[in-house]
């Protein structure tokens, strides 16, 4: 490799005082002095506050005086002050990837303030080690590209057709794709939905009115995306609808699935008939008051167990529901919840949960080891309170089950590049910080096909995915980052390691070359495929080999 | 005639987004430690290959510590 | 944090308030008042040479007075905007006497005592209100002690005490033990006045103090006992009927960050339901008691009293063994309840939106972003408690709203 440490370059080092931050626990002129016997510095100027507009004049007026091609900044830490002194640098004519700062503050002369020898002998170090990488940083350039401002949206439930609606709004083109012959998901198969106390209907005929009405949104019934191409600003959507193919551009896409209700084959005599799910008991609500006076609902039915882990969020509100509008019918009605905790959070929840009590369903906890037994026309359990068996007379048994991904959710996962969990629900770039995106550029996630959500959620998830997806869509163009990876096409092996290792789906594989190839956009500059590639044809611009080599180097040469 | 003291040279590859950061917090929260760690920013742990650790010993480092 | 402060398009206007309000949705009219920091924001680099020479100690809010702070102050350390603020109340020369040791040792001239609150006008399109929430006052519930028994703490307090950046730099040193500790840095003072003043019997009483305080610090120095008891002040129909959601999970994230700071440590978590409802949380749950010996304990906590070691003691029924329990621990820390904040009423009546029966932004479940007023909109914990990834997802469900109202003038004010 050529050493790009050539003899023509001409390195100016600021050291910064920052009042008396660092000058008031290391010895500057020491480090001044230092800097300026260190190999191609050819300036040495010491500041009061580099950042101070003084300090950042300064450094545009050196960079043309002392003919600089490189610039390092000894000061603070390069997470906060580096984009101020990249841009000195470009305004003064300087690429801005032609500098580096050397860290002297908040990780030297903060943390050695009674070491003022050692802790400058440090600062040396970093000085050093700084002005070895300036000398073989390299020109990057940021990549300029146009973008599609249409969106392609998976999935026509209530946070699919809550995303249309805001990016319709904000006057983006949306396809938004249903693989039933109707929107609305799972709303369709609802009875009633509590706390706003109305039929699902309203809800959705009022949002599928006005999707129908936007002219921003394009709806695709009984269609599914098969196919996606390209990446962030430049995507190409193929939308299937009964071997009709129709292929669309778009700058983003949103997830927005859905789930589904497990079935408890096996589970608790589950048949049907007088063992059913919530589900089915709102499909019989819906028909009329139902005739069963002696009813028992159980509670995590397939979840919270060793098949299925996780809690499912939405079924002890479901229970609730069902509860409250039974006794609201028939006040006569008994019936008696076996659940083992009550996840009926915040306030409209807790609020149902304590009417339901009042209205007289009674609450039985049971313990897992000792589950509820389903006999003919009763249901057994060990009542905790009591210490012993109950049995509770009834003629219908309600399981609460989970909703469970969907059958396609690996498929669309396959061909997004996005990921999902052990139980088939996608996930997310960031648990806390990033519910909605993924950590791909340009894909977004809502609803059910996250995690269960109740109405509410999903409406804001929808609208939450819009604003991240409008992000991307408001802008004109896209600039990559300077600092990306890149791939030697000579010297690749096609071995694939790269592409296994990118959290980013941003590294391609061309067969018919044998060789992968970077894409930048999506490229976030970790790194990770220049740590594993054995044949060191990947290379992170920036942060390269040659460069870190350089800065062990120096920091071990004293 | 005392012995000098063993004062070890360690490397630290430090991550941007996160050990990197707790490098300046300590620094904002004036938590002192010994100066014998010379830092290198990465932008990510990942990047740091078996071959910048090997180096790092090679030319003498007492230590590496990779911080992601 | 770091990237709003640097974002071109986001303006901060921290350390204000909002004073008078007006207009429409697309066209309001907003007086903000920003306080006098006395201190140049555009000249101040948050250095902190100021805080370092700063000679008036304060208790520090922002680590619930377990340490200090200077009057001249940031409030955490990666506050943004990175500026220094003097607190008017504390600042000897604000307050009328002598001293300008900040502005002396600043060399970057950001000091001003003669600053004043100024206004800015804004004229906005929309408006989102995410005021946050007040953590309930605990105090409240006599029966629980807090404020009285040293080692029974707030949740917030315990997240202070966990952390690396907090005042015992994430030991889990007993609040006890931190009032002994500078006690016993008083009393050798005390002890030679006594001697001088020729006064044995008090002398002998400081002594014996001395003594005593130097047991039970290496005694009960860390907390390794922790009791964490769930919904105090929610689901209680004499403060908050409500549920306040993210507590059992704080304190069971609580208690595995205890145990991975010292590995003896063993946690109690009382609860009335344990409502792990969000994605990954009943896992985390479950590896909480098999990996950080986590005990979950159904039952309210009737009363807690203190032993003569400063021992807090809980008293409580498990319902699931039938059985009256008392039970002695080194520390309890309570899962407070998410209380309105407390300005939320003044700005409910500025803005004109309305507030629900228990003080928080009212909203309908099928516009769960839409305050009463066109316009003005609202997420995070000021429209109920929520947990952060909701409340991150909110937000950015408000910002579609809003951005709905920008984008057409508030012409498509849909779903």
């Amino acid at each position: 490799m050529k050493d790009t440490a050539k003899s023509d370059v001409r390195i100016g080092v600021f050291v910064c005082d920052c009042g008396s931050n660092i000058a008031g626990y290391l010895e500057m002129k020491e480090l001044v002095e230092y800097s300026k016997t260190l190999p191609n510095v050819v300036f040495v100027q010491e500041n009061l506050y580099t950042c101070s507009e003084g300090g950042i004049n300064e450094i545009k007026q050196a960079i043309p005086k002392h003919n600089l091609n490189r610039v390092v900044v000894a000061s603070c830490t390069p997470r906060t002050h580096e984009p101020l002194f990249m841009s000195a640098c470009e305004e003064a004519g300087l690429n801005p990837y032609l500098f580096e700062m050397a860290n002297i503050r908040d990780q030297c002369s903060w943390v050695h303030m009674r070491e003022r020898e050692t802790g400058t002998e440090r600062a040396k170090a970093q000085i050093g080690m700084a002005v070895a990488k300036a000398a073989r940083l390299r020109e990057l350039k940021r990549i300029q590209l146009n973008l599609s401002h249409n969106a392609v949206i998976i999935g026509g439930g209530v946070s699919g057709m809550s995303a249309a609606m805001a990016l319709g709004n904000m006057g983006y083109e949306v396809d938004l794709v249903e693989k039933e012959g109707k929107l609305g998901g799972l709303l369709n198969d609802l009875n009633m939905i509590l706390p706003s106390n109305e039929p699902p209907e309203r809800l959705l005929n009022d949002l599928v009115a006005r999707l129908e009405t936007n002219p921003k949104v394009n709806i695709h019934l009984n269609s599914i995306v098969s196919k996606t191409e390209g990446y962030v600003g430049n995507y190409v959507a193929t939308i299937s609808k009964n071997g009709e193919e129709l292929k669309v551009k778009c700058g983003i896409i949103i997830v927005a699935l859905g789930a589904r209700v497990l079935t408890p084959e096996g589970l608790y005599g589950y048949n049907g008939k007088d063992v059913i799910t919530h589900l089915e008991l709102e499909s019989l609500l819906r028909k009329g008051p139902i005739q069963s006076k002696n009813i028992v609902m159980i509670q995590c039915v397939g979840s919270r167990c060793a098949e299925r882990a996780y809690c499912s969020r939405i079924c002890c509100m479901t229970a609730v529901k069902n509860a409250l509008l039974i006794k609201e019918a028939d006040p006569t009605a008994r019936i008696t919840v076996l659940y083992r905790d009550m996840q009926m959070y915040g306030v409209e929840l807790e609020e149902m949960f304590r009417k339901a009590k009042q209205v007289g369903v009674r609450f039985v906890t049971f313990d897992p080891e000792k589950a509820p037994v389903v006999k003919d026309g009763s249901v057994s359990v060990y009542h905790l309170r009591m210490g012993k068996e109950v049995s509770i007379p009834c003629e219908l048994v309600v399981l609460s089950t989970p909703l469970i991904a969907q059958e396609d959710a690996p498929e669309v996962s396959t061909m997004l590049k996005v990921p999902i969990n052990e139980n088939g629900f996608f996930l997310e770039g960031h648990v806390k910080l990033k519910p909605l995106d993924f950590a791909t550029d340009g894909v977004y996630l809502c609803g059910n096909a996250r995690y269960p959500s109740t109405i509410r959620e999903a409406i804001g998830q929808g609208l939450g995915a819009a604003s991240r997806a409008a992000g991307v869509l408001s802008k004109d163009a896209l600039f990559t980052s300077g600092i990306v990876a890149d791939i030697n096409a000579q010297t690749c092996c096609g071995c694939l390691g790269c592409v296994a290792v990118c959290p980013y789906g941003a590294i391609n594989f061309f067969p018919e070359r044998g060789v992968c190839q970077v894409n930048k956009v999506l490229c976030k500059g970790c790194g990770g495929c220049a740590a594993t590639c054995p044949s060191s044809s990947a290379r992170l611009d920036g942060f390269s080999n040659e460069q870190i080599y350089a800065q062990i180097e120096k920091a071990l040469a004293g | 005639m005392a012995e000098e003291q063993f004062e070890p040279t360690i490397i630290g590859f430090l991550c941007n987004w996160c050990a990197y950061a707790g490098a300046d917090l300590a620094g904002v929260s004036r938590l002192q430690y010994p100066p014998n760690m010379r830092t290198i920013r990465t932008l990510c742990s990942a990047t740091v290959g078996p071959h910048q650790i090997l180096k790092a010993f090679q030319k003498g480092a007492d230590g590496v510590f990779v911080g992601g | 944090m770091l990237d709003v402060g640097r974002h071109p398009k986001v303006n901060v206007l921290a350390y204000s308030e909002i004073r008078e309000f007006s207009g429409q949705i697309g066209d309001f009219k907003v007086k903000v008042l920003k306080k006098a920091r006395y201190v140049d924001p555009s000249r101040c680099t948050a250095c902190g040479a100021c805080a370092e020479k700063c000679p008036t100690k304060v208790p520090n809010e922002f680590n619930f007075g377990l340490d200090d702070r200077k009057a001249i102050y940031k409030d955490y350390a990666q506050g943004i905007p990175s500026v220094y603020t003097i607190d008017p109340n504390n600042c000897k020369v604000i307050q009328g006497g002598k001293c300008g040791v900040c502005a002396k040792v600043c060399q970057a001239k950001a000091v001003d005592y003669e600053q004043k609150d100024s206004e800015v006008e804004l004229n906005v399109a929309t408006v989102i209100v995410s005021t946050g929430y007040e953590l309930f006052d605990a105090t409240q519930i006599p029966e629980y002690g807090y404020g009285k028994l040293p080692n029974v703490i707030s949740s917030l307090e315990m997240e202070r005490l966990l952390s690396a950046g907090g005042p015992t730099k994430g030991h889990l040193t007993r609040p006890s033990t931190i009032r002994f500790e500078k006690r016993l840095k008083e009393l050798p003072k005390l002890i030679k006045k006594a001697e001088k003043s020729e006064d044995p019997t008090e002398k002998n009483k400081l002594e014996e103090e001395a003594k005593w305080l130097e047991e039970q610090t290496h005694k009960h120095h860390t907390a390794t006992k922790l009791g964490f008891i769930q919904c105090v002040g929610s689901r209680d129909f004499r403060f908050h009927k409500y549920c306040s959601s993210y507590c059992c999970m704080h304190s069971i994230k609580e208690a595995i960050i205890a145990r991975e700071h010292e590995s003896s440590t063993e946690s109690f978590i009382f609860y009335m339901d344990l409502r792990t409802v969000g994605k990954g949380f009943e896992e985390y749950k479950v590896r909480g008691a098999k990996v950080s010996g986590l005990k979950y304990i159904r039952g309210r906590i009737a009363e807690i009293m203190q032993d003569e070691e400063y021992n807090p003691v809980v008293y409580y029924e498990d319902t699931e063994q039938r059985k009256v329990v008392g039970m002695s621990l080194d520390m309890v820390i309570l899962a407070n309840a998410c209380s309105p904040s407390k300005g939320i009423s003044q700005i409910s009546t500025l803005l004109g939106i309305e507030l629900d029966e228990n003080g928080f932004v009212s909203t309908h479940p099928n516009k769960p972003l839409d305050t009463s007023v066109p316009g003005i909109f609202t997420c995070g914990c000021a429209q109920g408690p929520i947990d952060i990834p909701e409340s991150v997802a909110q937000a950015s469900s408000a910002a579609a709203r809003a951005a709905e109202v920008v984008m057409t003038g508030g012409l498509a004010l849909a779903v």
